[in-house]
């Protein structure tokens, strides 16, 4: 009956899509602030006619869409967890990942703030309310403010298992919609650390502060080094098919993978 | 020549065949496939997807835990028994109590991050001195009114190193004690504080008991109240306990150990709680005055011939006995400030096919132990009484036990009656008693 279901609303789904040209997109904030709507654009220059509806609310969102055939494509900065992967099952939907860019989350301080660089454990011990001033890791006496993305983002879960080995964060800790408001928020805050992904850590008023040494560039994160990298996604519900395969294709082509340098991310491939 | 899909294929059905448990492991694996090549970063995503789907399809894979916890346990007992109970007064009428009753119990603990962890246990009845639900008591039959559920444990406790622990909550008893004392149903509630430190084949430890025996209504009764400005405090019981363990043999199993503990109330003669204030007398059994009690329990638990035995022992004085017993008007009784047990056991019914077999004898005086307190199997909730007790149990499995228990007892003191409030009616009377109950115990 579930899988019954479950195909009568993937069925809608692209019936209506279908009809309208439309490709409904939803999750990652990360993936869909930026990148994914100036993909959509260039792709819509190339195959008029195409409508899109993006929504990025988090990748807890992208993957429920999937689950819940709401959407074709589901954007995440994280992978799937096995309680999604055990509610796709139970509606009959097979949740796919495709690699389409690569990802470092950035830690980031004010401009203002003198230090520059941290160790793991330390970042660890910042977000997880462990050390609560900047004199603990050698800055300018201060009570440090940790700006964290709201749980629904896979940069959340994601920097929870990279940098804090799974550690909940501290309490004191405020929780942003988007990277731009993290950013946004420690550029104001000169005792202010948050994390952001990497096309947004030009953003003004902020710097990256360098993990034992490393900071997040494509090189880094391409080769590992950067202990903060990571990959981001497209779900599907199994195979792509249809629009949301074209632009999924168009998403992994070196057009794509241009867009996804230029706006800050590290394309899955070397580009010629 | 192996192909990289071949190659991708093997290594996945190596990593399915090697179980689901592996698979959620297999992040590190996969990540030194990708780094040695044998494998592209999206084969590894889809190879990831394909052990957490499999993963997600288990139990394990639907439970979704707070990421600070390190560790659950679920874990309880069902006890199904039988039961029957003798009393016989001096002018020789008996009274008998036979029930079949049942036991439920099931508990959550829980490991946090930060030396924290915590508990929770879900019994059967409402009584503090036991679980036992009577069979076929009800309004109707097979009702279920008297079939409740209630919270036996919620504490949580902090471990900062491995020597010291505080709890605080309703807990499981942090006192070494024995059934003389204390009955073993009992959770008592408020704080202990327990160090322990071993230094070779010496463990020295401390516990420290502030239990909230029992709350009053208010602190201070507004003016209109039925005792307008009488002193309300909560009462308290207090207990020091110091332990000195020996371990005799390699591990840990042979040892002897003594705990002397100290046991007093705080605010007992407070006009509240009403319950356990006044006079400890014939018709007032709950009464706490005049209790400070000095109890001494021991063991020594060795092996024969690759079996091991234990000999444990009790022995208590309530250092205000004489008061207590001037004021129930029989100051001749002094000398019924102490109680004591001495037992044997032989063998252990640990794994399927092991028994034991457990004999003591332990004596009551009427004025020497806390009558809330004591088993309420043994002697029927009451003091001066003394008798014997046999205890078999046989493993049916590991975690399947039958056991068996009979035992017979007198008045310690004729003159007197036995305080305390039992099963076997309000008439503290009685003058002999005789019990015996056959349980079926499983465990998970």
């Amino acid at each position: 009956m579930n899988k019954i279901l479950s195909s009568l609303a993937a069925l809608a789904l692209a019936s209506s899509a279908l009809a309208a040209g439309k490709l409904v997109i939803k999750g990652s904030d990360t993936l869909g602030a930026k990148l994914v709507p100036m993909l959509a654009e260039d792709y819509k220059s190339k195959n008029p006619g195409t409508t899109f509806e993006i929504a990025a609310e988090g990748s807890t969102t992208g993957i429920a869409a999937i689950i819940d055939s709401t959407a074709q494509i589901g954007m995440s900065s994280r992978r799937a967890k096995p309680t999604e992967m055990s509610a796709a099952l139970a509606k009959g939907v097979t949740l796919k990942p495709t690699i389409v860019a690569y990802d470092g989350i950035g830690v980031i301080v004010s401009a203002s703030n003198p230090l520059s660089t941290l160790t793991k454990r330390q970042v660890e011990q910042i977000f997880a309310g462990d050390i609560t001033d900047w004199s603990q890791v050698g800055g300018t006496p201060g009570k440090i403010s940790v700006y964290t993305r709201n749980t629904s983002s896979g940069t959340y879960s994601d920097f929870k298992e990279l940098a804090m080995k799974k550690r909940d964060y501290a309490a004191s800790s405020q929780k942003m919609a988007g990277n731009e408001q993290i950013a946004a928020e420690v550029a104001k805050n000169a005792n202010g650390i948050g994390y952001v992904g990497l096309a947004y850590l030009t953003d003004p008023g902020i710097k990256t502060v360098s993990i034992e040494g490393n900071l997040p560039t494509q090189e880094s994160v391409l080769d590992k080094k950067y202990p903060y990298a990571r990959p981001t996604f497209y779900y599907t519900n199994g195979d792509a098919s249809g629009e949301e395969a074209k632009f999924l294709e168009f998403t992994l082509s070196d057009d794509g993978q241009r867009i996804v340098q230029k706006v800050g991310f590290v394309p899955i491939r070397p580009i010629k | 020549m192996f192909n990289i899909k071949s190659k991708l294929l093997a290594t996945a059905a190596a990593i399915f065949c090697a179980g689901l448990a592996m698979a959620q492991d297999s992040g590190a694996l996969i990540d030194l496939l990708v780094k040695k090549g044998v494998i592209n970063d999206q084969e590894a995503e889809e190879l990831r997807a394909e052990l957490t789907k499999d993963f997600a399809s288990t139990s394990a894979g639907k439970l979704n835990l707070s990421s600070a916890m390190s560790e659950l346990r679920i874990a309880g007992d069902v006890r199904v028994r039988f039961e029957s109970r003798t009393g016989v007064l001096p002018n020789g009428d008996a009274a008998e109590r036979d029930r079949y009753r049942y036991r439920f119990r099931a508990g959550l603990t829980g490991k946090m991050a930060n030396d924290w962890s915590w508990g929770f246990r879900l019994e059967t009845a409402t009584g503090s001195r036991s679980s036992n639900v009577t069979m076929g008591d009800d309004a109707g039959p097979f009702a279920k009114t008297s079939d409740t559920v209630n919270v036996g444990q919620i504490w949580a406790q902090w471990t900062p190193s491995s020597n010291f622990t505080l709890t605080v909550g309703r807990m499981p008893n942090p006192l070494v004690s024995t059934l003389m004392v204390w009955d073993a149903d009992i959770n008592p509630e408020g704080i202990a504080e327990q160090y322990k430190h071993r230094d070779g084949k010496l463990e020295y430890s401390a516990t420290l008991g502030q239990f909230l025996y029992s709350a009053a209504s208010t602190q201070n009764a507004f003016a209109s109240g039925a005792t307008p400005g009488a002193k309300t405090d909560d009462l308290l019981m207090c207990a020091w306990q110091a332990g000195l363990k020996y371990y005799t043999g390699e591990g840990t199993a042979q040892f002897f150990q003594i705990n002397p503990t100290i046991y007093t109330y705080v605010q007992r003669n407070n006009f509240n709680p009403a319950a356990f204030k006044g006079v400890f007398s014939a018709a007032n059994g709950a009464a706490v005055n005049d209790l400070t009690v000095l109890d001494v329990p021991l063991e020594y638990d060795w092996a024969i011939g690759g079996v091991p035995v234990r000999a444990f022992g009790d022995f208590a004085i309530n250092f205000n006995a004489d008061d207590r017993a001037t004021k129930w008007g029989r100051p001749d009784l002094s000398n019924q400030d102490k109680a004591w047990q001495v037992g044997f056991q032989y063998g252990k019914a640990a794994n399927k096919g092991e028994w034991d077999a457990k004999v003591f004898y332990q004596s009551t005086g009427a004025f020497a132990l806390d009558p809330n307190l004591v088993d309420s199997d043994i002697w029927d909730s009451r003091t001066n009484m003394k008798g014997w007790v046999f205890t078999g149990n046989y493993a049916l499995g590991a975690a399947t036990t039958f056991a068996a228990t009979v035992g017979r007892a007198d008045r310690v003191n004729s003159t007197i009656v036995a305080p305390g409030s039992g099963d076997l009616g309000t008439n503290n009377a009685l003058n002999k008693y005789w019990l015996f109950q056959a349980d079926l115990i499983v465990k998970f």
